[in-house]
């Protein structure tokens, strides 16, 4: 019965008559039948936040999948069409933009290059954060736990599939929400939202077309992903460094952050680009970029906004420091207080 | 160069001859007349064939030439762009790049994206009334709060309600601040900032979140463009 959920529904504004009769059993007998399916034992059965954390990640490493990708972040929106497959150790995926400039991104794990066909660029970089989940959900550095808690709400379809919506909230005012759409079967997030403290949505990404087992083929993407004729292969090289190396340092820690790195990235052109430090709660990345003052680049100081990231920019002594993250004004307020130079 | 971007719309589609059948399906799809079975064709050879992905790239420029938006993005890397808005605008009697109130600022071309001319016909259903902002990278700055410096029309304009655009704060001193433009648009006035711009780039590459994989990486590369040089 369930099963007939996954048969492909491109148009997704009309309503099937399967999915009328799902709707006419109504939402407890739709619960009888997840539970039975699922072995799981009844409604509540909560999964804590780690455990929830942990499917959401492991979904994606489990089902070849062909989408396609709507982002809104405040007023602009972008889509893309995803393709999607794993093979035992190895994760690739594709995805080209449909909106906006015309982009290419194809990733193998941890390798990621983006074509942009325009001006015959590629850059080729490695993605190390991607590879740290689910594994640091289990270490006593997952503070997760402590400054979100996990909301199961109810059942929703969405790009023809039935999904678990749950709410990781915030425990306090720093940082911001999300609810997220859990594909019932495999765990996949298939719509998430980014909500700030009165729960206005600030971002959404969310597949308006899904389809599971398609016939990806990873041959085909490596290929793909190898396949830089024509193109100049640029690779950003960065610095790894510290913040005390650089002479920096938190004074006042903001509740939940911890330091991910500290680079600075090398720059060909003989400009000095900025140290960029970065902080994570686990769910929200903080960056602060720290330069030298420069009265002829640097001048305007102030806060700007773009979906759910937000940004202050202010001069600190004889640099200038930009923080940027996923999280509210205040918080990034805190940060701006909180460093402070150590020579 | 970019054979799309020669294309003025009237240049044949970069196709081989034996690959006709797979243009024609294409061509029903991009009219939306294409069924099931044949958009799973579409997208199967478009995963395959690189010809055809650029054949649907031209029909994206051939609707943006209808629309006239063609000139204003065509082939030029954002920096080209930025610097050429720029000139155009240090070349207007060396006005501030912005005031609200002052109607003899130079007016960029809008960038959003309106409605088709030919609507009716090229309805992609999946992507129906996206508007998109984006001309050089796809993400639009708002600018918040006041600044206690700077000519202008300084100190205006709070957080923007969700889905609305936010206007400008403060007048932009040309030589002061080099990499920012200010573009006009219907909805109001956006500050396109290549600075923050590349740093919100970099912000994305590196930071680290348990809801990265994979809505957070495929939301990354679908809405950013491209990471920074």
């Amino acid at each position: 019965m369930l099963s007939a959920h996954s048969r492909r529904d491109s148009t997704s504004g009309s309503p099937s008559a399967l999915a009328r009769a799902v709707r006419r059993w109504g939402s407890a007998s739709l619960v009888a039948v997840s539970v039975v399916c699922s072995g799981a034992a009844w409604a509540d059965s909560s999964r804590s936040i780690n455990e929830w954390l942990s499917r959401l990640h492991e979904a994606s490493r489990e089902r070849a999948y062909v989408g396609t990708l709507v982002v809104s972040a405040g007023p602009a929106m972008s889509a893309s069409r995803i393709w999607h497959v794993c093979d035992g150790s190895q994760q690739m995926e594709r995805v080209e933009t449909l909106t906006g400039a015309p982009r290419t991104t194809i990733r193998r794990n941890n390798d990621v290059i983006t074509f942009d066909p325009e001006s015959r660029t590629a850059w080729t970089e490695k993605r190390e954060s991607l590879g740290v989940f689910p594994e640091l959900l289990r270490t006593p550095s997952n503070l997760i736990p402590e400054f979100y808690g996990v909301d199961e709400l109810s059942h929703e379809r969405v790009a023809g599939h039935m999904a678990d919506v749950i709410e990781l909230m915030p425990k306090d005012a720093l940082r911001f929400g999300y609810r997220i759409w859990s594909e019932k079967k495999t765990g996949l997030v298939i719509k998430m939202q980014t909500l700030d403290e009165s729960r206005q949505v600030l971002e959404q990404v969310a597949f308006t077309e899904l389809q599971f087992d398609a016939p990806v083929r990873m041959d085909k993407l490596k290929r793909m992903m190898a396949d830089t004729k024509g193109y100049e292969v640029l690779r950003p090289s960065l610095r790894k460094t510290t913040p005390e190396a650089e002479g920096w340092r938190m004074r006042d820690v903001v509740p939940g952050f911890q330091t991910v790195s500290c680079h600075v990235r090398d720059q060909s052109d003989g400009g000095s680009p900025p140290m960029q430090w970065v902080f994570s709660d686990g769910l929200a990345s903080v960056s602060l970029f720290i330069e030298p003052f420069d009265p002829v680049r640097h001048g305007d100081a102030g806060q700007a906004v773009a979906g759910a990231t937000h940004s202050l920019t202010q001069r600190l002594g004889n640099h200038w420091l930009t923080v940027m993250g996923e999280v509210p004004l205040a918080t990034l307020r805190l940060f701006a207080q909180g460093i402070e130079r150590t020579r | 160069m970019n054979a799309i971007s020669q294309d003025q719309g009237r240049t044949p589609l970069p196709v081989e001859p034996s690959d006709t059948a797979a243009a024609q399906r294409m061509s029903l799809w991009m009219d939306d007349e294409a069924d099931a079975v044949e958009l799973d064709a579409v997208l199967g050879a478009l995963d395959a064939d690189q010809e055809l992905a650029l054949t649907w790239a031209s029909y994206h420029v051939i609707g943006e030439s209808l629309r006239q938006e063609l000139p204003e993005r065509l082939g030029a890397r954002p920096a080209v762009f930025l610097a050429r808005v720029h000139e155009r605008l240090a070349a207007e009697a060396g006005a501030p790049a912005v005031e609200m109130a002052a109607p003899a600022a130079v007016r960029v071309q809008p960038i959003v994206r309106g409605r088709a001319a030919n609507d009716a016909l090229f309805r992609w259903k999946m992507a129906a009334g996206v508007a998109s902002l984006a001309a050089v990278m796809a993400v639009a700055w708002g600018v918040l709060g006041s600044m206690p410096s700077g000519p202008g029309a300084g100190g205006q304009m709070a957080a923007a309600p969700v889905g609305n655009v936010v206007a400008v704060s403060e007048a932009v001193p040309q030589t002061a601040a080099p990499s920012t433009v200010v573009i006009e648009t219907p909805q109001g006035t956006i500050v396109r900032d290549a600075r923050l711009m590349r740093l919100l780039a970099e912000h994305r590459q590196y930071g680290m979140s348990a809801l990265q994989m994979p809505a957070g990486f495929l939301r990354n590369a679908t809405h950013d463009g491209a990471p920074s040089r």
